[in-house]
């Protein structure tokens, strides 16, 4: 948990919050020697005098008591806060540098929780410890010195019991702990099914699983509930065991005190005194006993956080990066007998890929399902690592560029549609932040979407849902594409993204790169599953089982290699005419 | 009490009724159980109330045996111990104990009911939370951030969760607690309660000054947060 403290927080504003802390635990201390005071030489000697000398003393005191607190809680509460806010941030930015894998290790939804909910978590807990934390300790040193220096004797029975008082907490405590821990793990689930249910409400309703979600979730649900009751009730026992004890405290107190007043070695104010600073040691007991409560929760949120943070990052940029050449220099793709494994794999899932593209080239890849596209493909902007090899970007080795440079030289569109809530011009300018609208449109018309973004349905500020969920498959594929060939780059990179699309949108969108000026000097990288989408291109590699089994055009391809020739013969019908069935593949 | 938030604008203090109304409806299962708590509460409190002043009597017996020993002293005569009457502050001490002892248990009963029906109860909202969103128009899910749901499902509820589990038990407790209190300084003596009464309408000022605005800060953060969930959730 200090872990997270650690440069989140400003320290001199903690020493504030602590410096307020100390002046209102000390006029809450001095009170009760003044209330004692006035017992014994105000009341019993019967001097008015003192005794209004001694009120306004306490009057002052009070409320310099009263700003010192307001002082503390206006420090707690911003530096909580901060710390949150700060801790969101810094968990936000690590995300966004996850490879695929730190995101599968955690998964969507305990990111999310972490993110949010255990966030707030450690800033409530923050904000006590802040406040009541600090003055509890404070409180129960400084009413135990005062109470030694009124009766060294009585405080014996503190020194006794207290530590029968902190064994029975302690031992609820191991009890609860991990109970704590384990409600946030279930938050997760909560998270999880409830948020797959509004994700996947589509699929949920046409296949009737409506129930089957609900009883997921009911089943989540009651168990949250039950952990919850569980770990509340134990915490229940500690305020009214503690109160107990302290009574038998108090009693304790009153007979010996009564014993020592009788034998004239106490004076009946120190006495009365004496309770009232017992008072305030059970007082501050019991609020580091409800600390100490709501800490593991706390800290088991904290866990979860830092291990987000602390996720190393697997793509590291260079220490001293090459700059950028200027775009005079020809862009140049360039695979170096390049290997790759995915760290928990036995087998590799590519090996000794080797080829070298240039501008205005247009590289295809080709392959069954899982025959390692998608990897070859996130090689190229560093999203992953190669075991063995060189990636060569423009003549420079991609590990040598500044993860920000490498980027900026390829745009890519992924297999899957992202896109944001928002207009779609919103969405558009993610590719080019100074995008015109022009340029808008006209990426637009190149990607073939002009059909259904129209100046009269709304244009570019037409509506677009959360995940653009309120546009087909194909729709949302060809906004993704228009994103991506607005952004001005040095390769173009499609991983599967004409797969939506039919024959005829497919060719013409194609026929439209080829002739668009920006795209035309750029290397463009197709990855496909139909012959027919990357029968043009000027290099077609065949994947097969991990490895490069064809490399060439489709003419050479067709005619001497086997994988390629499957391939062909699946998807066009024996009579070479395109077979309807093989649509979408 | 806090209200579950709202989407938009600040709403006026006509839909904190309408909100806790239908929090109260959800505790209608539980009524046997609330009674319970509060009996509990009341009976914890009265022992709260009652042990001081029966422990200050304690004291008060002390006191007389120290006054009574003083006069002697003044009187000249030496005193080598005050007559304190023992056996008194001995039976005296014994009521405390067994104040004592029924106050913690009555606490306890009173948290451990709370803590079951509270988290019942959020339970039930959350399946009924679910249980509409199954039954909405898939247009509802398309107009809506999946965050800001999802944040109202989760942390909204515990917030729901914290309220009815210790801040409802307090107010309970803190209620009766107010009377009990204002009894026994009435007995003990009624020109002083006047006088510490004095100091209430100030603090009830300064409450009504502070806690509408905590509130539309809580509500804010509520909302802040459901957006941040949705921006989160995109990533």
């Amino acid at each position: 948990m200090l872990k997270l403290m650690k440069s989140r927080v400003s320290y001199l504003a903690v020493f504030g919050a602590v410096v307020f802390l100390l002046l209102q635990v000390s006029s809450d201390l001095y009170l009760p020697t003044v209330t004692s005071n006035v017992i014994d030489k105000g009341i019993a000697q019967n001097n008015i005098g003192y005794i209004w000398s001694e009120g306004f003393k306490m009057l002052f005191v009070s409320f310099c008591g009263v700003l010192a607190a307001g002082g503390n809680i206006f420090f707690a509460a911003t530096q909580s806060m901060k710390m949150g806010q700060r801790s969101r941030d810094d968990m936000f930015q690590k995300i966004t540098r996850f490879s695929q894998e730190d995101m599968d290790h955690f998964g969507a939804a305990s990111l999310d929780t972490r993110t949010t909910n255990d966030v707030v978590q450690i800033q409530n807990v923050m904000v006590q410890i802040l406040r009541m934390m600090l003055m509890a300790p404070l409180m129960l040193l400084g009413a135990s010195v005062m109470s030694y220096v009124k009766s060294p004797d009585l405080t014996t029975i503190f020194i006794i019991c207290l530590p029968l008082v902190a064994l029975i907490v302690g031992g609820l405590m191991y009890y609860v702990v991990p109970l704590f821990k384990t409600m946030q793990k279930k938050t997760d689930r909560i998270n999880l099914i409830f948020g797959e249910a509004l994700g996947g409400v589509r699929t949920i309703r046409s296949f009737n699983r409506d129930d089957y979600e609900n009883q997921r979730f009911d089943a989540a649900n009651k168990d949250f509930a039950k952990t919850g009751i569980k770990a509340f009730t134990i915490v229940s026992f500690i305020i009214p065991i503690i109160t107990i004890i302290f009574s038998f405290i108090n009693v304790a107190i009153v007979w010996f005190g009564a014993d020592m007043i009788s034998n004239r070695t106490l004076a009946v104010g120190n006495l009365v005194a004496f309770m009232t600073y017992s008072g305030q040691i059970l007082f501050s007991f019991m609020m580091l006993s409800m600390i100490f409560v709501f800490l593991p929760r706390a800290s088991a949120s904290a866990a979860r956080i830092i291990e987000v943070l602390e996720v190393k990052d697997t793509i590291i940029g260079p220490d001293k990066p090459q700059p950028l050449g200027h775009h005079e220099v020809e862009p140049s793709l360039e695979f170096d007998n390049v290997y790759f494994r995915y760290s928990s794999a036995e087998q590799q899932t590519l090996q000794n890929v080797s080829f070298k593209v240039r501008g205005g080239q247009t590289l295809a890849i080709i392959g069954g399902t899982g025959s390692g596209k998608s990897t070859l493909i996130n090689l190229i902007p560093r999203l992953i690592e190669p075991e063995k090899g060189m990636v060569k970007v423009n003549g420079l080795e991609i590990d040598k560029l500044t993860q920000h440079d490498l980027h900026s030289l390829i745009s890519i569109n992924q297999q899957k549609a992202v896109l944001f809530s928002g207009t779609v011009r919103e969405n558009m300018l993610y590719g080019k932040q100074d995008a015109t609208d022009d340029d808008i449109w006209h990426a637009l018309e190149v990607a073939q979407a002009t059909e259904f973004i129209t100046q009269d349905n709304g244009g570019l500020d037409a509506h677009v849902d959360q995940n653009g969920d309120n546009f087909s498959g194909g729709q949302k594929q060809r906004l993704a594409i228009a994103r991506t060939i607005l952004k001005p780059a040095d390769i173009y990179i499609f991983d599967d993204s004409f797969s939506a699309l039919d024959f005829e949108t497919d060719a013409k969108l194609r026929m439209a790169l080829r002739t668009d000026k920006q795209i035309q000097r750029a290397i463009t990288v197709i990855v496909a599953q139909r012959i027919s989408t990357v029968a043009d291109a000027d290099l077609i590699l065949v994947l097969d089982n991990c490895q490069v089994v064809g490399e060439g055009s489709h003419k050479q391809l067709a005619a001497s290699n086997s994988v390629y020739q499957d391939i062909l013969r699946s998807q066009i019908g024996e009579q070479g005419g395109i077979n309807n069935a093989n649509t979408t593949s | 009490m806090r209200t579950p938030p709202v989407r938009g604008p600040v709403t006026k203090p006509h839909d904190f009724w309408h909100t806790t109304r239908r929090l109260i409806s959800y505790t209608r299962r539980w009524i046997p159980g609330i009674v319970l708590a509060i009996l509990m509460a009341i009976g914890g409190v009265i022992m709260d109330i009652v042990s001081p002043k029966v422990l200050g009597s304690a004291t008060t017996v002390v006191f007389d045996g120290v006054i009574a020993g003083m006069r002697k002293v003044n009187a000249g005569m030496t005193v080598r111990s005050f007559p304190i009457d023992f056996k008194k502050i001995v039976s005296i001490l014994m009521i405390v104990v067994v104040l004592y002892v029924l106050s913690g248990i009555f606490q306890l009963v009173q948290q451990v009911v709370m803590t079951r029906i509270s988290q019942s109860i959020v339970y039930q909202m959350r399946k009924d939370l679910k249980a509409k969103i199954t039954r909405l128009p898939v247009s509802f899910y398309d107009g809506h951030s999946k965050g800001d749901i999802l944040s109202r499902a989760v942390n909204d509820m515990d917030n729901i969760n914290t309220m009815l589990q210790s801040s409802l038990t307090q107010l309970i407790t803190s209620f009766f607690m107010f009377f009990g209190v204002l009894f026994m300084m009435l007995t003990i003596s009624w020109k002083l309660t006047l006088l510490a009464l004095l100091t209430l309408p100030l603090s009830i000022l300064v409450v009504s000054f502070f806690a509408p605005k905590s509130q539309t800060f809580f509500r804010a953060q509520q909302h802040e947060l459901g957006v941040l969930n949705g921006q989160v959730r995109v990533v």
